[in-house]
């Protein structure tokens, strides 16, 4: 595991892993307990759609929900634990930039008047092919995506915060099986012509992640 | 129709079931007291109420009089007919079993999930995963400070109601949240009244 652990482990290292998630798809990829995982908007302005299930228990997932009430948060933060349905962590974001939002209370429609069921359905096939035992696809984490919240309640879309190469990373904390979605437009949440491309990074070390700004 | 009484002790749970066009009221009776809430389609109990659906529809972390709530597919489930004091939330999960076992170091303590699953599984929900985010009526979660929250006690008194109308054939359940360990019911849950047309469903 790479992770500084008292009695280091002699095992070897999990596999590192690329891929790409194409607009407008759903990509699925391993992620092993202590792992970093990468997020680069190529193109900029295309929110990142994200959900994780236990290798362990299936009914184990990544709640956005369990999530908020974690950190008394209604969106997603520099240094914040993610977590399950049972509100253990699997992942902190480790690197976001300033000027990044990330959402956790939207759903993903892709403007379908049925709602988020086709979307979560692709998920759901992308990972029973990656492997996982699927129990339930959970909502989203929806990175980049930025809705403003206010005192009095409002929720006002304002847009994708991420511009071309922008990169957020997670450390793992838990084995997981992931799907990344670089979903459709939805415009009751945002505008883009045509969803773009994201470049997902499974590694070892930090020095290893393509894009990653240097440290100063 | 005559109406049909749902009495819920305090920290538990209890479902019902109302036909399209039903209007049926939760109230809390001693106040300060949050009820969880969850509605399935009667038809397909795969369609079920939904928050994040809902905070799509209605931009606002806040539902008011006059407002639609909207299932998992999108479509218009229930409507709020009325409500003595608009204080709600759709954001905070059901408290469960982990919530109290690992949180609190209680294992054992009742909770919103298994209070609303227990009965819904005579309507046929089979699993506690099947059961949605639930709408928390009475519960305050206000946003404080630069989109952060916390959960105080509720401002409702004794007698305060919300009355929803059914949108479509409705399988419902509440739970009169057990939660007595940090503020959300006063430190003590009390009972919760369901009223609804008797027969209806």
């Amino acid at each position: 595991m790479p992770l500084l652990m008292i009695e280091p482990d002699r095992a070897a290292l999990p596999t590192e892993s690329d891929l790409v998630v194409p607009g407008g798809e759903v990509r699925a990829i391993k992620l092993g307990c202590g792992q970093l995982l990468a997020v680069t908007d190529l193109e900029g302005g295309q929110p990142a759609g994200l959900f994780a299930v236990s290798d362990a228990d299936p009914e184990i997932f990544l709640s956005p929900h369990h999530t908020r009430v974690f950190s008394n948060s209604f969106a997603l933060r520099l240094g914040m634990r993610l977590v399950t349905n049972k509100r253990r962590p699997v992942m902190v974001l480790g690197v976001s930039a300033p000027h990044l939002v990330h959402d956790l209370l939207m759903p993903l429609t892709e403007g379908e008047p049925a709602g988020a069921d086709a979307l979560k359905g692709r998920v759901a096939a992308v990972l029973h092919e990656a492997g996982a035992r699927v129990a339930k696809v959970a909502d989203p984490v929806n990175l980049f995506l930025s809705i403003a919240i206010r005192r009095d309640g409002s929720l006002t879309p304002a847009g994708v915060s991420s511009r071309p190469g922008d990169i957020l990373v997670f450390r793992a904390v838990m084995d997981l099986t992931l799907a990344i979605a670089a979903p459709r437009p939805d415009p009751r949440l945002w505008q883009r012509p045509a969803p773009g491309p994201l470049r997902v990074q499974v590694r070892n070390d930090l020095d290893s992640i393509v894009g990653l700004p240097h440290r100063e | 129709m005559a109406e049909a009484v749902l009495t819920v002790d305090g920290g538990h749970g209890g479902a019902f079931a109302v036909r399209s066009g039903a209007v049926f009221a939760l109230i809390d009776v001693l106040g300060q007291q949050a009820i969880d809430f969850v509605a399935f389609n009667a038809g397909d109990l795969r369609e079920t109420l939904s928050g994040i659906e809902t905070r799509r529809a209605l931009g606002s972390l806040y539902i008011k009089l006059g407002d639609v709530l909207v299932s998992s597919r999108g479509r218009p489930m229930l409507e709020i007919v009325e409500d003595s004091i608009g204080t709600h939330d759709y954001t905070v999960p059901a408290c469960d079993p982990s919530r109290f076992a690992v949180d609190f170091g209680c294992p054992g303590h009742r909770n919103c999930l298994e209070n609303m699953f227990a009965p819904l599984r005579a309507y046929g929900v089979a699993s506690p995963l099947d059961v949605p985010e639930p709408f928390n009526f009475f519960q305050n979660s206000p946003v404080v400070e630069d989109g952060r929250t916390a959960v105080v006690d509720p401002p409702s008194r004794p007698g305060d109601r919300i009355a929803l109308r059914a949108l479509m054939d409705l399988v419902c359940a509440v739970s009169s949240c057990p939660q007595d360990i940090i503020p959300g019911n006063g430190l003590r849950p009390t009972p919760v009244e369901v009223r609804y047309p008797q027969g209806s469903a």
